[in-house]
């Protein structure tokens, strides 16, 4: 009896340790945004061989033009990015209006062009050059094959090995790696949804709904605190502009 | 029949079988030592393992990949996953082969690379103003001189004497570490500072030369700042480089150098006589122009020379021509004494022999006069050059602060010429010196947010007194039943200037700047001129029409308003200044007062219409008040043939101008244009009423109306990817008029056209070779009663050549062709430059080889509204320099 007891408990914590026993990366990059507002993002890549987690840091606001306010309302929890490369699924974890969301997608086939004979060193790995247009973009990657995983910053993945690098061609959007680390041991698994955790998962399009619906609530609620003697002179909303301007099924 | 038919389905298909389905699939898993899939698994297919990835996969979940290559051919594969080796394998493709197996067994392997942390370097990187760019990015290790690294810098234009330019706007200084030694003469510091320290380069845009006023003055300014390496910080540093060769050709120049955060020592020296002039433009450093700066009255106060005997500017490197054998030492130093007081001196001290040779003929074809004079001109110049400088600034607190700056220059210049004139040997002996005292003081109070108040007081006193000399007597036909034989001209050209000037910047909260400035300037020129006529020694004559004893006086109390008006980024200035002057002109025999009152008024507009484009457009009116060269009223020799004579009464000139400029895109785009259009009309302008004879000429001054000018600019600048090249196209046109009065015509009008157009083609590989090659034509015409025209061409092509760590060479030739001349009119320059490193940065050696094509001689062809001429200048000749640099 007692050694079938410690049999059991012997081969419940194999498979347990086997599942949190695997080698992981954890790779830093810095995200320069110039869209009307110059932001600096800090992020972190982890990866093992089949999956990944792009956790994104708040954003650091560089500059602020004279005669404006700027209100920051993406939330004191950072988001994170989650590629599944057995389902082939992209799952981002974020905020909107203080609930907890999870965002799923399929896995973005991104059609990247290798550009042949490109060559340049980053953080003392030879790199290579590819181009794709992914969601009203043109982005120019530089990836290293000698880290053999098809990852990447926030959604741009699908090349033979770790994108470094990545800008866009409008000079807008400006990821690199900045540390790179290799670890052993357990791998914590910093809440990675699975397909059980479906409370709250919306698709795509209908999270991009949501968030412009957050943006004019915001703005009415700014609206309606106004003292009594201000006028308003001029209401402009904007299109809100991010690192996608373009979705797949807009035409 | 049934085999007949059965045979034809077997050809058929096998003909279909080998024309269809050209690709081959290669399929496999990919496991580990143990018999474990290994999932998604990088698969590569190139050409070879150097080569670049043709395409793609990975292994799926179940370790399974499969890919489809096209071509037949020797492909090979490789297959890497994290935490393995990676293996290659070669595959054969033909076009029999479906399909191909090739399974893979992967060796794990424990990654052992430590960490790795870079810190996030980045070329170019843009903060608000700022711009700075890592020059390691940018320089191939060829850089000797400050000035060569800022070649490298993308947006700098460096033209062919050192001028510095962000755009088409001259830098207002170039710093070190945030210390500023030299203002508007940062060419001592560029041509002269060694490029090896400089880490970063750093472009200022919107500067403001005065802190208190950044942010509050509207400015386009740029300033540049040099940012040392941390281990040239605070140690003395520098370099000694000796060079020798044919022909007693020298060079020895040192650099002695300590940045620290408290104070900085610069102390250079340069004895050449390769034609080297280390000062670049020593005017800069002694009395710079500053234009829309506040605080800046008196700058636009100095003494001309009236007479002067000097070499031509020529459109080619000077130094070809520049037979000199200089000295110059120079000590610089800033202290930061304590934290309220900054302490700059400046001192130099410059010796040069600059020898010049030249032969000339000049063609006048007029209505009735026609003749051709040949020159044979050998000049030599010494000039000895004593300046020092002392600044100091102290900052009663944050937003008040006492600025004073005393100057003095001493200067002493020998002028001598061997000339042959038609035959007849003449020498002819200027000298002149020119002593300069001049005292600023400037008090600045930032009293609120963005209002700044300044009082400005300056004091300047400036004298050259000249004596030239002439051996011959050539003026018989001006000065009958005269028996001499030489001549002298004596002259003393005086001025002080006293002013005082306060000036409030308000920059409102909508944005808007409102600035007011009131002031009163009073200067006061004399200038007494002698004409003397000798035989031998003695003074024979001093005829009447050749003495001047003239006090010009002019004091301007003015009033100056000038408001911006912005909506986002579209702006309106309105200027509008107005002048009370009272002058005073004293002659021989007559005096005369006069008030002049006048308002100039000047409207631009300045649109940012985004980021990449950006349109400045202006109008002004302006009236100038004559300066004591334009009033001046009895002949003056100032050359060996021309007599010149001011009005001998008051003048103001009127002139309207009109000034556009667009400017698409900026310097980090690929395609970047700058076009710029300027039109303005003079409505009164002084010309001259020349006597032409063969011997001499007599010009008085007079005034004019109406006077057209226009000229258009365009330059542009694209940036081709795939062949790694810029591209610079620049266009030129414009068209002057001008009118004067020759041997008593009529009112002659000269209407003078110059086009020009070139482009620059220059390569950006990160390779062991670079090429830069440009070409460029200008045509002239001048049309007056004839039409005269030519057309001229240089082209060049630069070669660099960086063999490995140590060794480079660098080719330089050009090639000058001059339309309208009928022989030896195509010229052939080559320079080469080598260097090879020794120990370690330590020591180098050099080999410096100039004109090697031999080209002794150069002629150059010029039209006037007289008629042309050709002029043939001698050059230096091929010299080969071997080098030693030593750096500490």
């Amino acid at each position: 009896m007692n050694k079938l007891l410690v049999l059991l408990l012997i081969t419940l914590s194999n498979t347990y340790t086997q599942e949190n026993i695997q080698n992981h990366t954890i790779v830093e990059y810095t995200l320069d945004l110039n869209l009307d507002i110059p932001i600096s993002k800090n992020s972190q890549l982890t990866f093992t061989s089949a999956q990944s987690i792009y956790k994104e840091g708040k954003g650091d606001i560089k500059s602020i033009p004279d005669n404006t306010q700027v209100r920051d309302l993406s939330g004191t929890n950072p988001t994170f990015y989650f590629v599944n490369l057995k389902d082939r699924t992209l799952r981002m974890k974020t905020q909107l209006d203080g609930e907890r969301i999870i965002v799923k997608e399929n896995l973005p086939a991104i059609e990247w062009n290798i550009k042949p004979d490109s060559k340049r060193e980053i953080m003392g790995f030879d790199c290579i050059e590819a181009e794709a247009l992914f969601r009203g973009r043109l982005y120019t990657a530089w990836f290293s094959p000698d880290i053999p995983v098809p990852f990447g910053p926030w959604k741009l993945q699908g090349l033979p090995g770790l994108i470094l690098e990545a800008y866009d061609k409008m000079d807008e959007v400006h990821f690199y790696a900045t540390r790179l680390k290799y670890e052993q041991g357990s791998f914590k698994e910093l809440n990675i949804p699975n397909e059980n955790d479906d409370h709250n998962e919306i698709t795509l399009k209908g999270y991009i709904e949501l968030r412009q619906k957050d943006v004019e609530k915001q703005f009415a609620k700014l609206l309606a605190k106004l003292p009594r003697d201000s006028r308003v002179s001029n209401i402009k909303t904007s299109k809100y502009k991010g690192l996608e301007l373009e979705y797949p099924w807009e035409n | 029949m049934k085999y007949l038919s059965l045979f034809l389905i077997l050809i058929s298909s096998l003909i279909c079988s080998s024309i269809s389905n050209a690709q081959t699939t290669v399929k496999g898993t990919i496991n580990d030592t143990e018999g474990n899939t290994i999932a998604f698994s990088n698969v590569l297919v190139k050409k070879d393992s150097l080569s670049s990835i043709i395409s793609y996969t990975y292994s799926d979940a179940e370790g399974k990949y499969n890919i489809s290559i096209k071509k037949s051919g020797e492909y090979t594969l490789v297959f890497s996953s994290l935490g393995y080796a990676s293996q290659n394998k070669i595959v054969i493709i033909n076009e029999d082969t479906d399909e191909i197996n090739v399974d893979i067994v992967l060796k794990g392997e424990s990654t052992s690379l430590d960490e790795v942390i870079v810190l996030a370097e980045r070329p170019i990187r843009v903060q608000n103003d700022t711009i700075t760019f890592k020059s390691k990015y940018f320089t191939d290790g060829t850089e000797q001189t400050v000035e060569d690294l800022l070649r490298r810098i993308p947006g700098l234009q460096i033209n062919s004497e050192g001028t510095i330019k962000v755009g088409n706007q001259e830098i207002e200084k170039l710093m070190v570490d945030g210390d500023d030694l030299f203002e508007r003469g940062y060419k001592i510091l560029s041509k002269n500072m060694p490029a090896y320290p400089i880490e970063e380069v750093e472009v200022l845009k919107n500067y403001s030369n005065n802190r208190l006023l950044k942010g509050v003055e509207e400015s386009n300014k740029v300033a540049l700042n040099l940012k040392l390496d941390e281990k040239s910080k605070r140690i003395w540093f520098g370099n000694i480089e000796a060079g020798h060769g044919n022909d007693g050709f020298y060079e020895l120049k040192t650099n002695l150098m300590n940045f620290g955060k408290k104070n900085k020592y610069y102390f250079l020296t340069n004895f050449n006589s390769i034609g080297y002039d280390a000062t670049g433009d020593i005017n800069q450093l002694i009395r710079p122009m500053r234009y829309n700066e506040p605080a800046s009255i008196g700058d636009n106060q100095q003494v001309r020379d009236l007479i002067s005997l000097a070499p031509p500017q020529l459109n080619f490197k000077r130094r070809r021509t520049n037979f000199n054998n200089a000295e110059l030492v120079s000590l610089n130093a800033i202290f930061n004494t304590t934290e309220k007081l900054k302490i700059k001196t400046l001192g130099f001290f410059n010796a040069d022999e600059t020898d010049f040779f030249q032969t000339n003929i000049q063609n006048v074809t007029l209505n009735d006069v026609n003749f051709t004079n040949t020159e044979d001109f050998q000049l030599k110049n010494r000039k000895l050059i004593g300046f020092g400088k002392l600044d100091f600034v102290y900052d009663f607190s944050k937003t008040e602060m006492l600025e004073s700056t005393t100057k003095y220059n001493s200067g002493n210049f020998d002028d001598d010429s061997n000339l042959l004139f038609n035959g007849i040997s003449t020498r002819q002996d200027l000298s002149h010196t020119n002593t300069l005292f001049d005292q600023k003081l400037s008090y600045s109070n930032k009293f609120k947010d963005k209002k700044v108040f300044l009082l400005t007081g300056r004091f300047i006193d400036e004298m050259t007194p000249q004596t030239h000399r002439l051996n011959q007597f050539f003026y018989e036909d001006l000065f009958p039943d005269q028996s001499a034989d030489n001549v002298r001209q004596l002259s003393n050209n005086k001025m002080q200037y006293i002013g005082v000037n306060a000036h409030l910047l308000d920059r409102k909260a909508n944005d808007d700047l409102f600035e007011v400035q009131v002031g009163n300037e009073l200067r006061r020129d004399r200038l007494q001129t002698s004409l003397e006529l000798l035989e031998d020694d003695v003074v024979s004559n001093r005829p009447d029409g050749y003495q001047n004893q003239t006090s010009y006086t002019v004091n301007d109390l003015y009033l100056k308003s000038k408001y911006r008006y912005s909506i986002n980024d579209f702006a309106i200035i309105g200027e509008a200044n107005v002048h009370q002057l009272f002058n005073k002109l004293e002659l021989e025999n007559s005096s005369d007062n006069e008030s002049p009152f006048f308002v100039n008024p000047r409207l631009s507009l300045d649109w940012k219409i985004n980021d990449k484009n950006r349109i400045r457009s202006s109008y002004s009116h302006t009236t100038t008040n004559a300066k004591i060269l334009d009033v001046y009223s009895e002949f003056v020799l100032t050359g060996f043939r021309p007599f010149t004579r001011g009005t001998g009464e008051f003048n103001q000139l009127d002139a309207s101008s009109v000034t556009f400029n667009y400017e698409l895109g900026n310097w980090s785009s690929r395609f970047f244009a700058n076009t710029f259009l300027i039109y303005s009309k003079n409505h009164d302008f002084f010309s001259t009423n020349t006597f032409i004879d063969q011997n001499f000429t007599q010009s008085s001054k007079i005034l004019i109306q109406d006077r057209e000018f226009i000229s258009i600019n365009s330059k542009l600048d694209y940036y081709f990817k795939f062949i790694s090249s810029n591209l610079k196209l620049d266009l030129s046109y414009s068209q002057s008029e001008f009118k004067n009065i020759v041997n008593d015509s009529e009112l002659r009008q000269v209407e003078s056209t110059t086009i020009g157009y070139g482009l620059e083609l220059r390569s950006g590989f990160t390779g062991w070779f670079n090429y830069h090659l440009g070409t460029k034509w200008t045509s002239n015409e001048i049309q007056t009663t004839i039409q005269n025209s030519f057309t001229d061409n240089v082209s060049f092509l630069d070669l660099s050549f960086i063999l490995n760590e140590r060794f480079y060479i660098q080719v330089e030739s050009e090639r000058y062709e001059f339309g309208n001349i009928n022989l030896d009119n195509v010229y052939y320059f080559a320079d080469l430059e080598a260097q090879y490193k020794l120990k370690k940065d330590k020591w180098t050696l050099g080999l410096s080889g100039k004109n090697l094509f031999n080209t002794r001689q150069f002629r150059n062809f010029n039209i006037s509204d007289i008629g042309s001429t050709t002029t043939t200048y001698r050059l230096l000749p091929k010299y080969v320099l071997l080098k030693v640099l030593y750096r500490f």
